[in-house]
């Protein structure tokens, strides 16, 4: 029988998971290893219940993955495009959840889940030009046709290939 | 969302509450309030140029972010993406300072379209930390120096080749990037020991030091580089001093940089008429630990006993470079074998004393070998590659003008014993008994193979087998030329699938009782 501990969210929800669970977190790991054995309590204030919630799903899919490495760039590169099927269906939230998990998984520090969800907002720029990111993100256009110009004629080294 | 309550986690009896939380505080609407390190992330992902460009181009906040990645390395490829790049530089944008963006310059692609003027309009930049200039022969010695006057934190630079320059370039570069580490100026003809001395007593971070082929350069100003920059990694001094009055480097030279440069990882000293064992006569029980290459190419006063001593100096050799190394025999390679696991790379072209007994030592003793050349090693028989064959890890063999070498030694490599075979490149140029069915075998059997050489091999001098070559270099004969055949990339693949799809049945000549003896008999050794 594993150990629990029991997760408190900002809006004071608690979720009780298995320790291993809460341990995909380097944060939460390395507090409660400084804290000791009997730790059974992890506030976790800014954090809302329903991105905890979510965070933990992807946390007791994951729990049994083999630690995390951090992979050079060279490598985290090649395999950009290589989304597991699962991790592609948890993420298919909005975008406001979306940037909540992301940040999330940066203040909690679990990499796999960093990864995959900036790899995911990266796969929704790609083949796409300015103004369909734009569309995509709500993102208003704030170079005027004289910088645009500019920059391309700057970067026409760049685009020549 | 659910509605945020006020941050309160009643009573955590095991949490104190002095731990700092920070990071989120309020729910995000819009991708723009993602902190900029997390934008960075998302814009390393976009790994082909047109989503970066576009990425750019669609905000300011975006452009500001992905600038610096664009500028840091400028990949340069054509003179047309010189020339405008060379523009904007000299340009003075009002949207920001380019210049100050670049650290690593390559030009050695276009190395042609290189010249002062382009060089100059470097001198803008101020932080180039890496800067190469290859084979740029168009350039001066005011081009280079005035590139390293703007730039005082150049810790590395790529001269070679250039023909041009002279100890200007080193006294420039001593003067102002005295942090430098790394000075590539193989075949810099230009460069004399003046120039290496102010190196010496102004660059002691100097880690990698190339000037393989600076005939002028002698051992006076060797052994100051020596004395002056004692965490040299890397040497490369062949040539240095060859065929002028000044003569080779002499044995004590070497023994010297062997004794004091602690660190010393890889050496060349290659094409040294005068290097003998001597120079690997250091005191009893030293042994150089770092030392992982030693190129010693065409140096024909090294002996077995030279070998002997490297081998017991340096246990834990990777490469080891001994291409005409004329006086070698088995003796060495029984020695060489001693490195065991260490040995990773061993090149004794056209050491034509080597038998299959010095190959079969080295087969049976190093199993991480990975790349191996026996070119012109004409003593050597089918009875090597069936050794090497053994080989669980070996990438590349070079087996040109192998004269004995025929069908029977090829299929070894057909049938290795081992999950995949790693064979990814083979020289078999000049092996003239060598059959195209044997060679459909090989390709079949070796998923890997990129590279196949078999220039002069009579069964493959036709048309319906050539088309698949690629170009012959320029510079060759004409009879080079009609006889040149070597297969790379795509050309391997393309090979393949026609030999399958037209000669699908093909059979090997001397597939008969010798042959099936050879499957059925493991080689002895």
């Amino acid at each position: 029988m594993s150990r629990k501990v029991r997760l408190t969210s900002a809006d004071n929800v608690t979720y009780e998971v298995d320790i291993e669970v809460a341990e995909k977190s380097m944060l939460l790991k390395n507090m409660m290893e400084d804290i000791g054995d009997d730790v059974t309590d992890v506030p976790v204030p800014n954090v809302q219940a329903n991105v905890l919630k979510k965070v933990i799903e992807y946390c007791e899919h994951h729990k049994n993955d083999p630690a995390y490495v951090s992979s050079d760039e060279g490598i985290a590169r090649a395999k950009a495009t290589e989304i597991s099927q699962w991790d592609q269906k948890f993420l298919q939230v909005d975008q406001e959840m979306l940037f909540e998990i992301i940040l999330t998984a940066n203040y909690l520090d679990i990499r796999p889940l960093l990864e995959v969800g900036c790899r995911t907002v990266a796969n929704m720029i790609k083949n796409k030009s300015p103004e369909e990111i734009r569309k995509t993100f709500n993102i208003e256009n704030d170079f005027t046709p004289e910088e645009e110009a500019q920059i391309r004629r700057e970067h026409e080294w760049a685009q020549d290939r | 969302m659910s509605s945020s309550s006020s941050s309160s986690s009643g009573s955590s009896p095991s949490v104190s509450s002095d731990i700092r939380w920070y990071g989120v505080t309020k729910p995000i609407k819009h991708i723009n309030e993602l902190p900029v390190e997390l934008v960075m992330r998302v814009f390393s992902y976009l790994d082909n140029e047109d989503d970066r460009w576009a990425f750019m181009t669609t905000q300011w906040r975006w452009f500001n972010i992905a600038v610096d990645a664009l500028w840091y390395r400028p990949g340069i490829n054509s003179a047309d993406q010189v020339d405008l790049l060379c523009q904007t530089l000299r340009a003075h944008s009002p949207q920001a300072d380019y210049a100050a963006m670049i650290r690593r310059v390559n030009l050695s692609t276009v190395a042609k379209s290189v010249n002062d003027y382009v060089l100059d309009s470097f001198t803008r930049c101020h932080q180039i930390e890496r800067f190469v200039i290859s084979e740029a022969e168009n350039v001066t010695d005011e081009g280079v120096c005035a590139v390293l006057q703007a730039n005082s934190n150049i810790q590395s630079i790529d001269v070679s080749m250039i023909s041009s320059l002279t100890d200007r370039v080193l006294q420039e570069l001593a003067n102002n990037c005295p942090g430098v580490q790394g000075i590539y100026a193989t075949h810099c003809v230009g460069f004399t020991d003046e120039g290496i001395a102010h190196i010496a007593s102004k660059c002691p971070a100097l880690k990698r030091a190339k000037f393989g082929g600076c005939r002028l350069l002698s051992e006076n100003g060797l052994g100051m580089l020596v004395d002056g920059c004692r965490y040299i990694m890397e040497l490369d001094i062949s040539c240095c001093g060859a065929g002028t009055s000044m003569g080779s480097i002499s044995d004590s030279m070497v023994k010297s940089a062997l004794e004091k440069l602690r660190s010393l990882r890889e050496i060349r000293l290659g094409s040294n008429e005068d290097l003998t064992a001597k120079a690997f006569d250091l005191k009893p029980g030293t042994t150089l630990e770092s030392l992982r290459l030693v190129d010693l190419t065409s140096c024909p006063g090294i002996t077995d006993e030279a070998i002997a001593k490297l081998i017991q100096l340096a246990p834990r050799l990777h490469n080891i470079v001994l291409a005409k190394c004329i006086s070698l025999t088995d003796r060495s390679l029984a020695l060489i074998a001693q490195l065991g696991h260490s040995l990773h790379y061993l090149h004794i072209g056209h050491c034509s004393q080597v038998t299959d007994r010095g190959i079969a030592a080295i087969a049976q003793n190093c199993p991480r070998l990975q790349y191996i050349d026996v070119a012109n090693c004409n003593r050597i028989s089918n009875r090597t590659l069936q050794e090497l064959s053994m080989l669980p890890r070996l990438r590349r063999i070079g087996l040109v003008k192998c004269n004995q070498i025929d069908d029977v030694g090829i299929l070894a490599f057909t049938r290795r014993p081992l999950l995949e075979n790693t064979l990814e490149r083979v020289h078999l140029s000049y092996c003239s008994a060598i059959s195209v069915a044997v060679i459909k075998k090989l390709l079949d059997s070796c998923p890997r193979l990129t590279h196949l050489s078999l220039t002069g091999v009579p069964s493959f001098m036709r048309p319906e087998l050539t088309q698949f070559c690629r170009d012959p270099p320029l510079d060759l004969t004409q009879h080079q030329m009609s006889v040149f055949c070597v297969y790379s990339g795509s050309g391997v693949h393309r090979l393949r699938e026609y030999l399958n799809r037209n000669h699908a049945h093909i059979e090997i000549a001397a597939f008969d009782p010798e042959v099936l003896a050879m499957r059925q008999e493991p080689m002895e050794s």
